[in-house]
């Protein structure tokens, strides 16, 4: 699986990613067809943070997804914004398979998604 | 064109399925706007050369090829495999555009050799399009419901096209025994139920939960689906080339498959997570009401309850103009904004902010579409039925002003193609990355 990387920054330093910022700019990656961010389609199952190397575990709505072989790289421009973040892997899984009730359906999503 | 553009998950070059989709709505809007100048023809019997033009536009240059279109974007997609052939792909076009003008136009003027050196070019084009689907289907490892549906309507349409090829031979050399209208009457019902009802129904299974965020359909309905048609289809046509008591017993399967296929969307619709829905999913899901029209018209005709040849004319427009066409326009608003924003934004995409597909469109133009069309085929069939000329030049009227409508909005779509018509990346109002 391939990687962005860029130059380490001091361990230990404030520039650290966390969860939370990655989610941030994984809000920021949405689906072209619906409007809605991989966070808020639940397509997102897992991040792992270790000294600034970010590891995705995520889905697509279903395995023909026509974004199948982008989406990765879609991810990966976004994260690697994050301060402090030196690689990014993006793995896809369709185990267990992504279904309608993952999405987070806010006030605010049910009319983002019409 | 242009050079090679990025590919969608396998898919090939959007260029190639957008140059059939193109195709096929010129022919559309073709067929639209002779139906006012046909009008009086129309109100006669089905079987005259210049309708006979007309319905092959219709099923050949904006069904058949739409669907085609559709295919190399969408098979390699769903079943996860490349096109085997882009370059067949290409050459089978323009081999089918020049067949199908051929056979529209010998159709018309009613010059039958023509029509047969044509309708071979057709078969030829055809052909092409079969090989290339066999050889990316033979790579298939697991057989669901799509790839067998897609096995079922390409073995439909390599049928329709042996039973047409026999009847342009017949016009010029009278070899078929008994009556000619068993033999067309067949050759419509391999078209429509052998080769699109399979197609559609396929397709469906793997796109309407897609777009609508809905649970993948299973259960009974799907093998009703199959089984309807694998039955149904040759029990028909061979009740009609000459074995009657398999007319009602084929027409009843046909017509639970078609009751199933409203049962899956209904439930797909009920259960979808999408609340609203655009214009595509409108056409889409309007196309499905236009079956149980065609269904209990159908049923009628196959039960002797309904008979004539504007009945027949009234079932063949709401089964063609309404399910298929209804639903090949709101498949083709889904797919044809993929298309062109994967070539043009997706390069962009997660470096900088570029438009949703629902902001590619003109969505006001795209309501006046389903307007116009779903309004224009109902009239259409309901003045079919009552044979008036002046109704049938009417609804004529609403149908080409709804296909001029759609090619516009088709037309918006396309325009983002064109460096000035991109919207400027910081413009756009939606992030994607």
């Amino acid at each position: 699986m391939s990687a962005y990387h860029r130059a380490p920054a001091i361990a230990g330093s404030s520039d650290a990613p966390t969860r939370e910022q990655v989610l941030e700019a994984l809000g920021g990656v949405l689906d072209p067809e619906l409007g809605m961010s991989v966070v808020e389609l639940g397509l997102i199952y897992g991040i792992d943070i270790v000294d600034g190397a970010v590891n995705i575990t995520m889905t697509l709505t279903a395995p023909g997804c026509p974004v199948h072989d982008v989406m990765p790289d879609w991810i990966r421009q976004a994260v690697m914004a994050v301060p402090g973040v030196l690689s990014v892997d993006v793995r896809i899984t369709f185990e267990p398979p992504w279904t309608p009730e993952r999405i987070k359906l806010s006030p605010q999503n049910r009319g983002r998604i019409g | 064109m242009s050079k090679p553009g990025p590919s969608a998950g396998g898919a090939p070059s959007p260029i190639l399925p957008l140059s059939y989709l193109v195709t096929a709505v010129a022919a559309f809007v073709l067929a639209c706007a002779a139906v006012p100048a046909l009008a009086p023809e129309l109100a006669g019997h089905y079987y005259h050369p210049r309708l006979a033009a007309l319905t092959h536009t219709v099923t050949l240059g904006w069904i058949t090829l739409s669907i085609m279109g559709a295919s190399y974007q969408l098979i390699p997609i769903v079943l996860e495999r490349r096109v085997w052939s882009e370059r067949l792909a290409r050459w089978q076009l323009w081999i089918l555009a020049v067949g199908i003008a051929g056979m529209v136009a010998h159709f018309y003027i009613g010059r039958w050799p023509g029509l047969l050196l044509a309708a071979v070019m057709v078969a030829a084009g055809v052909a092409m399009h079969l090989v290339n689907a066999a050889m990316t289907l033979r790579s298939v490892e697991r057989w669901g419901l799509t790839p067998r549906f897609i096995a079922m309507a390409f073995t439909g349409l390599g049928l329709t096209v042996l039973f047409g090829l026999l009847l342009a031979a017949d016009r010029v050399w009278k070899f078929l025994p008994g009556s000619f209208f068993p033999t067309l009457h067949a050759h419509f019902h391999l078209a429509l139920l052998g080769f699109v009802a399979p197609i559609v129904i396929g397709v469906a299974a793997r796109v309407y939960p897609m777009f609508m965020l809905a649970p993948e359909p299973s259960g009974w309905p799907e093998r009703v689906q199959f089984w309807g048609l694998a039955l149904g289809v040759p029990g028909v046509v061979t009740a009609l080339l000459g074995v009657p008591a398999l007319l009602v017993p084929g027409a009843i399967a046909v017509a639970a498959a078609a009751a199933a296929h409203l049962t899956w969307v209904a439930r797909m619709a009920r259960d979808r997570k999408r609340p609203a829905l655009d214009w595509g999913l409108r056409f889409v899901l309007t196309g499905s009401a236009f079956l149980v029209a065609a269904g209990t018209v159908g049923l009628g005709l196959a039960f002797d309850l309904l008979s004539g040849p504007r009945v027949a004319l009234a079932y063949a427009v709401l089964a063609l103009g309404g399910w298929v066409s209804l639903t090949i326009l709101g498949m083709m608003l889904k797919i044809i904004p993929f298309l062109v924003w994967y070539r043009i934004y997706s390069p962009q995409a997660g470096r900088a902010r570029v438009p949703t597909l629902a902001q590619l469109g003109w969505p006001a133009v795209e309501a006046v579409a389903y307007a116009l069309l779903t309004g224009g085929v109902a009239a259409l069939a309901a003045a079919l039925a009552v044979g008036d000329a002046r109704l049938i030049g009417a609804a004529g009227v609403i149908l080409a002003a709804g296909a001029l409508s759609f090619a516009t909005a088709v037309a918006r779509v396309l325009y983002h193609m064109a460096p000035s018509g991109r919207r400027p990346a910081a413009a756009a109002g939606a992030r994607t990355a």
